[in-house]
């Protein structure tokens, strides 16, 4: 932010408003990382002034895994004309027809807005442009096309970046938006995290025969959080000689998995303790009511009263939770810790019910108390 | 000891010792009387599930229902328990309030192995294993220490650590004779301000940042806690609000002529105006000390009320 706010102060009064819009509005396209602006410069002026007169400037859009940069070309004598662009770099041939560009051509200097505007024009010009060139490859054409109305892709960029040395080929990418829904996703995961919902399928082709492609795939900070940050790391490999068209709905597949996986291992750890409630509701000490890791319970065996801790872990159920039975008369010695047992093994099966289970953990309860008690009593003093 | 080995162990092994056992057996654990047996028998029992909440031993028993049927007049308006907030795991801000008075010194209780214990060092020990499980359940959770003596007295303010807590809490070894008054109204103004409650609109369904609960260990077989007049509506202000859980432990003489343990045991059992509180009381069994300290663990939000507590866990041959 404070790059941004030393840009601004760089600039013309005049000039600044516009690019303010920008900076706070500029998302356009599938958006993968920040639109940036740097490079602050005037033109030559009139008059000799201390005060801040920049008018011209570099734009960097993010658009399809790739950065496309831009100058911004206003003038300060006559702040209120509309600005050039010159296209930098690997986009020198993207030369836009004008009179598709309405809001540069009926300009209003008086709207903080038009420069944003005249942006998304460009970039609707310059999607349009990347599909040209595309055009001319064959495979390339299929792949954008047959992306289009599929269920899978929100949403498709494409982009051709410089021709590969001693080739007349390039890479080419293209960044897919997938639909997805964290709506299901317990509200604990998801509550710490503003922002939206965005998932992006980078697809890079090597070259323009799509032997080779590298498929990445990026996610919104609050859908990482929600679904385990290394999901990212796990999408099914791009197959030798597949195709986009197969390919996207897998992906889609795949996080669409991962979301259910989550709500489902919720249910069952919500199961698992509502079962420990209603059985041993008598004896409730606390329970993690949030995302059902955790439960104690004070019990009373042959009047010998005890705690017992259970934990569940990430992996439930096909991990067991682990019981730690707590003494509540006795102190270890040493380290002046209520004495404890750990027990992460015992008969178990991740298929059965929550109340299977609680039913089992009786009964696995009843038959280690004893031993508990013995050593509880033997290995510390009262 | 002239029992065999293996029964002497058995006889460790089992802290609590039946009444049956307590008769026969040389080594015994607490001192034992007729009416400590008389004690004991029922506080094994259940807890009564309707009217009296509290009471575990027989003769507490039935002056608790008195005292319970003169609640049900004091709030009529109010026959059914209170607004019950939302079953969270919120972070407790649990004030513990340790008696300093000198009978917490002056009396002795007698452990299995013959060693004696002052109420003040069984109430040390308990309290110790209290914070530390209470903290392993939620690192959230918080403690301060006030003691008790004519008035209250801050030793520690709110920590999340255990071991600071138990620290400050080890160093307590000086009661005091105390006046005859105990004035719980002051108690419970100083720890609202210490702990300042939580303010929400709609209490049964917003999940309150904390509660605070005191737990009061009182050890004063003489002194009846209570309220000046010009007090009592500010104490039963205090005593409804939903944020607010007073628990408590009461370890005294065995009831007597000479003593007034009934007296004030009622009079602490009538500070529970929401029906939610725990109150346990003990005269010199170590092993129930113990005890009820553990079922004193429970969360006020999400345990059941005192009358609902149910802990054994049947043998395989009850029914499952």
């Amino acid at each position: 932010m404070s790059s941004e706010h030393s840009v601004l102060k760089q600039l013309h009064p005049l000039i600044r408003p516009y690019v303010e819009m920008v900076l706070r509005k500029g998302n356009v396209g599938v958006c993968m990382g920040n639109l940036r602006i740097s490079d602050v410069k005037s033109g030559p002026t009139l008059t000799q002034t201390k005060e801040p007169c920049g008018d011209r400037f570099k734009i960097y859009i993010p658009f399809a895994g790739d950065s496309l940069k831009w100058e911004v070309i206003f003038d300060s004598c006559q702040p209120s004309n509309p600005p050039d662009f010159i296209f930098l770099g690997e986009n020198g041939n993207f030369d836009p027809d004008i009179e598709k560009l309405e809001n540069l051509t009926d300009w209003d200097p008086k709207n903080p807005e038009s420069l944003v505007l005249v942006i998304e024009d460009l970039m609707r010009e310059y999607r349009c442009y990347q599909k040209q060139l595309i055009e001319g490859y064959s495979r390339l054409q299929f792949e954008y096309s047959s992306l289009q109305g599929l269920e899978a892709c929100d949403d498709v960029e494409v982009h051709m970046g410089n021709r590969l040395p001693g080739t007349l080929d390039s890479p080419v990418n293209f960044l897919i938006r997938l639909p997805i829904d964290l709506s299901p996703i317990p509200q604990y995961l998801v509550k710490d995290d503003p922002g939206e919902d965005l998932a992006v399928l980078l697809a890079k082709f090597h070259n323009t025969e799509g032997l080779r492609v590298t498929p990445q795939l990026f996610l919104s900070p609050k859908v990482e959080h929600a679904l385990g940050d290394n999901t990212a790391l796990r999408i099914p490999r791009f197959p030798t000689g597949g195709c986009l068209l197969d390919y996207v709905p897998q992906v889609q597949d795949f996080l669409q998995k991962q979301i259910d996986y989550i709500v489902e291992e919720y249910q069952r750890r919500r199961e698992y303790v509502a079962a420990f409630i209603s059985r041993f509701g008598g004896s409730v000490l606390e329970y993690d009511a949030e995302s059902f890791t955790k439960l104690s319970l004070v019990l009373e065996w042959n009047e010998f009263f005890f705690v017992l801790h259970i934990e569940l872990p990430s992996r439930f159920p096909q991990d067991m939770p682990v019981f730690t039975f707590q003494s509540c008369y006795h102190l270890s010695k040493t380290n002046g810790e209520p004495f404890v047992s750990v027990q992460k093994s015992y008969p178990y099966s991740p298929r059965w019910t929550g109340e299977e289970m609680a039913h089992r953990a009786r009964l696995f309860i009843l038959d280690t108390i004893p031993q508990f008690q013995k050593v509880s009593v033997s290995s510390t003093k009262l | 000891m002239s029992s065999t080995a293996s029964t002497a162990e058995e006889e460790e092994v089992i802290p609590d010792s039946t009444v049956s056992e307590s008769a026969q057996s040389e080594s015994e654990e607490i001192l034992s009387t007729q009416e400590e047996e008389k004690e004991e028998d029922a506080e094994k029992k259940d807890p009564p599930r309707d009217e009296a909440p509290h009471g575990e031993s027989e003769e507490m028993n039935s002056l608790a229902s008195t005292v319970s049927s003169s609640q049900d007049s004091q709030d009529s308006s109010d026959g059914t328990i209170h607004a019950l907030l939302p079953k969270v795991n919120c972070p407790e801000k649990i004030v513990v309030c340790l008696d300093m008075s000198k009978e917490m010194s002056s009396r002795h209780v007698s452990s299995r192995d013959g060693s004696r214990f002052s109420p003040l060092s069984l109430a040390k020990r308990v309290i110790e294993i209290f914070v530390k499980t209470k903290s392993r359940m939620d690192r959230r959770h918080q403690f301060a220490l006030l003691i008790l003596h004519d008035a209250p007295t801050l030793v520690t303010d709110f920590t999340h650590d255990p071991d600071v807590f138990c620290e400050d809490l080890r160093a307590q070894e000086e009661t005091m004779e105390c006046q005859t008054t105990f004035n719980v109204a002051q108690l419970l103004q100083e720890i609202v301000q210490l702990a300042p409650l939580p303010e929400i609109e709609e209490v049964e369904i917003i999940p309150p940042p904390y509660v605070v609960r005191v737990l009061l260990m009182y050890g004063r077989s003489h002194c009846v806690p209570a309220a000046p007049e010009d007090s009592q509506q500010m104490l039963g202000e205090l005593l409804q609000s939903p944020h607010l859980f007073l628990d408590a432990l009461y370890v005294h003489e065995p009831p007597a002529e000479d003593n007034h343990s009934i007296e004030i045991f009622n009079a602490i059992c009538d500070l529970d105006r929401k029906c939610l509180s725990y109150v346990y009381e003990v005269a010199t069994n170590v092993t129930m000390f113990h005890n009820h300290m553990a079922k004193l663990l429970a969360h006020p939000l999400q345990r059941p009320t005192q009358s609902d507590t149910y802990y054994k866990l049947q043998s395989s041959e009850d029914v499952s």
